[in-house]
């Protein structure tokens, strides 16, 4: 049955709006703190210092040699612990509430929306799109490889992140600031591109959606077949068929749920697990 | 149970949030690096932690190099402040050499296993094979190499070549009734949260208007970052910053 919806959307909207701007004014005050003035508001750290990844790639170095990569920090390291345990219990939470990257990306395709309609999201073809995808983790590995193997914070050279927050440093290469601008010119046409095709630490986090403690279930009972889930879903993942959608793309962004999109009650949201569920069986005649 | 945006929320306060401020309780998020670079023992810092962020001074103060035998070494000017010059700024200066097939900067590196030499502590570069002849020079003259080193490093020399001023920072051919660089770096020169209270003291501010402008006495540690001290003080920096500021654009 058709439900009234409740609308709490806006929480995740306020969410990423909170961390973009804390992101911006902590940049900001990185910079009034290199010109010996004070910050305002909150902390001056430099933004290795507050991005989780850089937790993910001095990993190794910590536990062998006990030290950080050089302009690393005991934050970026205790971020990511608590990133991890985020998304053990509700998957890629930071991905979709957190990462002001993904933020940016997202509000850019609000335009692309206007502007390519119902095509927006879905023009690059099912199957490039696919192996597309595959490409975050081969950057992963890399990167934590490379990493290792130099000992400097190899990430920098390409990071889109650090590109965008601090286009103003020296630090800033000039690959990043390329294919930051690809990616945030990307955004206009496919949603999240840099998260889908390319995010090392997305990569590293998705794969918590195969055992996270509280996945995305689909009501088969209620289900009315309607596939809103799959049309709406920013990660373009085939919800529909699933009665536990345990996809690696999934940020949990909640958009699918019957909170927001799934017009049946109790049909489409997270929830724990029974036990002995069958899980991710496709049904018949389902988007894969 | 089902999850709903409101949980999410509540658990990215929780878990995120929340963790963030009990580590921080705990000590667990530095979001800085120590000023200090990591030691081999108890007495001997690691020449691998060198930074570019390191002043001549902080050298001299962790590894025992004196300011002047990098001066000598790397063929710097001879009113080069101490204090002021972060290696990073040799990057700036020289031209990178072209040995054997590959570009060779000079750089933080190049430090690195001049100090290493210097100071016989113990520090093995993957990228640093050459050094300026002016280095070797003046490493011979202070009896710091051993024959086998010396040996070693008589060859692998390069001549130390400046940047040209359209490549990078401009030359300025020195008239000798013009200041000298020292003096023109103090009259330009802004007050920074890393400037030193020895440079502070430098640039013309006597320690007993030190105090009249801020109406603290001048620590006893004049190594000390400005900004440092403030916060030491529970002081915000700013508005000291801009009265040492104003003093020394009009002294009297």
């Amino acid at each position: 049955m058709p439900q009234k919806k409740t609308k709490m959307v806006w929480l995740r909207i306020f969410t990423q709006l909170f961390f973009l701007l804390l992101i911006i004014l902590i940049s900001y005050n990185h910079y009034r703190a290199e010109q010996g003035l004070s910050p305002i508001l909150v902390g001056s750290a430099s933004l290795h210092a507050i991005c989780p990844f850089g937790g993910v790639v001095t990993t190794y170095t910590y536990f062998t040699q006990g030290i950080f990569i050089k302009k690393l920090h005991q934050s970026s390291f205790t971020l990511m612990w608590l990133v991890l345990i985020l998304t053990l219990f509700f998957g890629p939470v930071f991905c979709g509430w957190i990462c002001p990257l993904g933020t940016v990306q997202e509000f850019i395709g609000k335009i692309g929306q206007k502007w390519f309609g119902k095509k927006y999201n879905h023009l690059v073809p099912s199957k490039i799109d696919y192996w597309l995808r595959f490409i975050r983790y081969i950057v992963l590995f890399m990167v934590v490889f490379m990493t290792i193997r130099e000992l400097t914070l190899i990430f920098l050279n390409i990071d889109p992140y650090f590109a965008l927050f601090n286009f103003w440093s020296d630090e800033v290469t000039v690959s990043s600031l390329i294919i930051l601008g690809v990616i945030l010119i990307s955004s206009l046409m496919i949603e999240r591109p840099w998260c889908k095709y390319l995010c090392p630490l997305g990569a590293l986090l998705g794969v918590f959606n195969f055992f996270r403690i509280i996945p995305l279930k689909r009501n088969e009972e209620t289900c009315i077949n309607c596939k809103q889930c799959d049309r709406i879903c920013p990660m373009n993942i085939g919800i529909s068929n699933k009665k536990v959608v345990r996809n690696h793309q999934c940020i949990s962004c909640l958009t699918c749920t019957d909170e927001v999109t799934c017009p049946v009650k109790n049909t489409l949201g997270f929830s724990f697990l029974k036990p002995k569920s069958n899980e991710d069986i496709p049904v018949k005649g389902g988007k894969s | 149970m089902k999850f709903k945006h409101i949980h999410i929320f509540f658990a990215i306060i929780l878990i995120f949030g929340g963790g963030i401020w009990f580590t921080d309780q705990l000590g667990l998020f530095d979001t800085s690096r120590s000023a200090e670079p990591l030691k081999l023992t108890e007495d001997i810092y690691d020449v691998a932690d060198i930074r570019g962020s390191f002043t001549l001074t902080d050298i001299e103060k962790f590894y025992q190099v004196p300011p002047q035998a990098i001066i000598e070494g790397f063929n710097l000017k001879e009113d080069t402040n101490p204090s002021l010059f972060l290696l990073k700024d040799l990057k700036e200066i020289y031209q990178e050499i072209d040995i054997e097939g590959e570009a060779y900067a000079v750089e933080t590196d190049t430090v690195k296993v001049f100090v290493s030499l210097y100071s016989d502590i113990p520090y093995t570069s993957e990228e640093t094979f050459y050094l300026p002849e002016s280095a070797i020079e003046y490493l011979i003259k202070q009896n710091k190499l051993s024959p086998e080193d010396e040996e070693y490093w008589k060859n692998h020399t390069f001549k130390l070549v400046l940047i040209e001023p359209e490549e990078g920072l401009p030359v300025i051919e020195k008239d000798e009734n013009e200041p000298s660089v020292a003096e023109e770096e103090i009259k330009t020169i802004s007050i920074t949260g890393k400037t030193t209270i020895a440079e502070i003291l430098k640039m013309g501010i006597d320690e007993e208007k030190f105090k009249e402008i801020t109406g603290l006495e001048v620590p006893e540690d004049k190594t000390l970052p400005i900004r440092d001290f403030f916060n030491s003080q529970e002081l915000e920096f700013s508005p000291y910053k801009e009265k040492l500021e104003s003093f020394l654009s009009s002294p009297s």
